[in-house]
């Protein structure tokens, strides 16, 4: 029960933070043509704090589409295969993506590593490694995701009177 | 492994994760660090132009989740419904101008079809027509600015967006014309029976509506003009539709909006997770020469252009079929790009080549996207739907070898 708890509140977690980056970049982008037309000035820092916010909505967005299962794919599959070979496609399938997804995670974070011991620029005073964070964040939290959908193709296949949608 | 790889996305891995499978092995195969990854797709935020897509992509949205389908189709109707196969003309324009706005992404079929379907039947237009109409439809209009394959390729390609929207006015307009001549002809034997029964007088229609008909011509006006750029009209065009649909005509409740924020910002994801996936693996291909070694061979057994044209339509439409027109976009462009150079194609010219058949290529047999999308929308079997649409994917591909063929329908706008 705690686990499920834990998952709906995670939940409403990246969907909460998807809407804050989304309305950042937003207001951030209305309140700079705001300030171009009217004052016919501008922050030097607006233009590359925009470019990065749109960064962590797409990723986030992403990591969002990766927990609806609707990423962008070929899906031959799903439309010919039976049902019992569907659940073991989707397991081979999940692991696959689990493991590029940590083998992501993991490079991104010697990424950054890099950039704190090389990295001189900086966002309105902002380290710029700290805006790199989202890369391992989101490919953490998918491959989280993939290995959840692992966990669940298994106890389904363990106990076949469950149904694939539960 | 690049086996390994086909094998996985034709199991329905999604695209993303098989690009970055290649990168990595592409990258370990040739003992450069992987963190050369993340220095690429690190790329997304320096790319200006890509600002503008969250943007397009929430309006676009905004603008299904309104009353503006409603509102578009009873006033086209009274516009146009006098003409023969008036309703049927209506549907096309219709689904091109929401296309244009919400980008393909499968959003026109969904809002319009359920309008513009039953409507169709009443109208007694036969069923395959209906159904093969509204399939095809719902990529029509990829042309017309503000689309988001046009400023994806525009990004991909490196060339001005501003310029992509002029040279796809006239093939875009093709194809709509093409579609209306045979909407009059397959026009039901009987004079169209549902004419609306209380047939609206058409100024307080155009009222009604006049606030999203204006969108793409103060866009596409503020753009040429100069006074605004690309992003800031996709922020300014949010503003306005926010400012119409939820402030003044309050069709979409506040409490809606973040519901109406996460379902756009999660397709623009899965389309920004792929362009950044594979920036790294397009750098890897171009590092490998492999584009070039690709010239060589096509220059060896091609030495005309026209030929090449044909070539690289099949090609492309088995690309469309298969793939989605932003995966497709991103993946392809870069390889398709030198070839084109090389027989001296237009790039502008080859982006609308391009686009004219990811979007017949969405709605082809066996797996174009827009079959799949109908049929679940209409509740047909895949197979009627294949039928139904083969008399529109006939026309637009006739289409296509025009737009292929004579390059001034893309070009004379741009030049002059």
């Amino acid at each position: 029960m705690r686990i499920r708890r834990l998952k709906k509140r995670a939940v409403q977690l990246e969907y909460w933070l998807l809407v804050l980056l989304f309305c950042s970049t937003f207001l951030l982008s209305f309140g700079q043509i705001l300030l171009r037309s009217t004052f016919n000035t501008t922050f030097p820092w607006t233009d590359s704090a925009i470019r990065h916010l749109v960064l962590w909505v797409g990723l986030w967005g992403a990591l969002w589409t990766t927990r609806n299962g609707n990423h962008l794919k070929i899906e031959i599959a799903k439309h010919w295969l039976p049902p019992p070979l569907r659940l073991i496609v989707q397991l081979i399938v999940s692991a696959f993506s689990s493991i590029v997804c940590l083998i992501l995670s993991w490079q991104s974070i010697r990424f950054i590593r890099d950039e704190i011991t090389y990295g001189t620029e900086s966002i309105g005073g902002v380290d710029l490694w700290i805006f790199q964070l989202v890369f391992p964040a989101v490919f953490t939290l998918m491959a989280i995701h993939f290995i959840q959908i692992i966990a669940h193709c298994l106890r389904v296949y363990l106990r076949p009177n469950r149904s694939l949608g539960q | 492994m690049n086996l390994v790889a086909i094998a996985l996305a034709g199991l329905g891995t999604p695209l993303f994760i098989v690009v970055s499978f290649l990168s990595l092995h592409s990258f370990y195969s040739i003992d450069i660090d992987l963190t050369v990854l993340f220095i690429e797709m690190y790329r997304l935020a320096e790319t200006p132009s890509l600002t503008a897509i969250p943007f397009f992509t929430f309006s676009g949205f905004l603008l299904a989740h309104s009353n503006a389908p409603n509102r578009l189709v009873a006033l086209s109707y009274s516009l146009l419904g006098w003409l023969s196969g008036g309703l049927a003309i209506v549907a096309l324009f219709i689904c091109a101008f929401f296309t244009a706005l919400t980008g393909a992404s499968g959003v026109t079929i969904i809002a319009l079809g359920g309008l513009l379907y039953p409507s169709l039947k009443t109208a007694q237009y036969d069923e395959d027509f209906s159904l093969g109409l509204l399939t095809t439809s719902g990529s029509l209009g990829l042309l017309f600015p503000p689309s988001l394959p046009l400023i994806l390729y525009g990004i991909i390609a490196s060339v001005p967006i501003d310029q992509l929207f002029l040279a796809g006015l006239i093939p875009g307009l093709l194809l709509l014309l093409v579609l209306s001549l045979y909407s009059i002809v397959k026009m039901p034997a009987q004079k169209e029976v549902c004419r609306p029964v209380n047939k609206q007088p058409i100024w307080p229609l155009v009222r009604d509506s006049i606030w999203e008909i204006g969108i793409p011509f103060i866009l596409v006006g503020g753009i040429f003009s100069g006074l605004i750029a690309l992003s800031e009209g996709a922020v300014l065009c949010t503003v306005y539709l926010l400012l119409v649909e939820v402030v003044l005509k309050k069709e979409i409740p506040l409490r809606a909006l973040p519901d109406i924020i996460v379902k756009s910002m999660g397709i623009l994801g899965a389309i920004y997770i792929i362009l950044g996936s594979s920036m790294a693996y397009t750098n890897y291909l171009i590092d490998q020469q492999i584009p070039n070694a690709l010239l060589s061979f096509i220059q060896l057994h091609i030495d005309s252009k026209w030929i090449l044209l044909i070539a690289l339509n099949l090609f492309l439409l088995a690309v469309g079929c298969l793939v989605d027109m932003f995966s497709a976009l991103i993946l392809v462009v870069p390889l398709v790009l030198p070839l084109a150079q090389a027989y001296e194609i237009h790039p502008i010219h080859l982006g609308i080549i391009f686009l004219t058949n990811l979007e017949i290529g969405y709605s082809t047999p066996p797996i174009g996207l827009n079959l799949f999308i109908a049929s679940l929308r209409f509740k047909r079997p895949i197979f009627h739907l294949y039928r139904a649409s083969i008399p529109f994917l006939a026309l637009l591909f006739v289409c296509l070898l025009l737009i292929t063929y004579i390059p001034a329908l893309s070009l004379v706008l741009i030049t002059s």
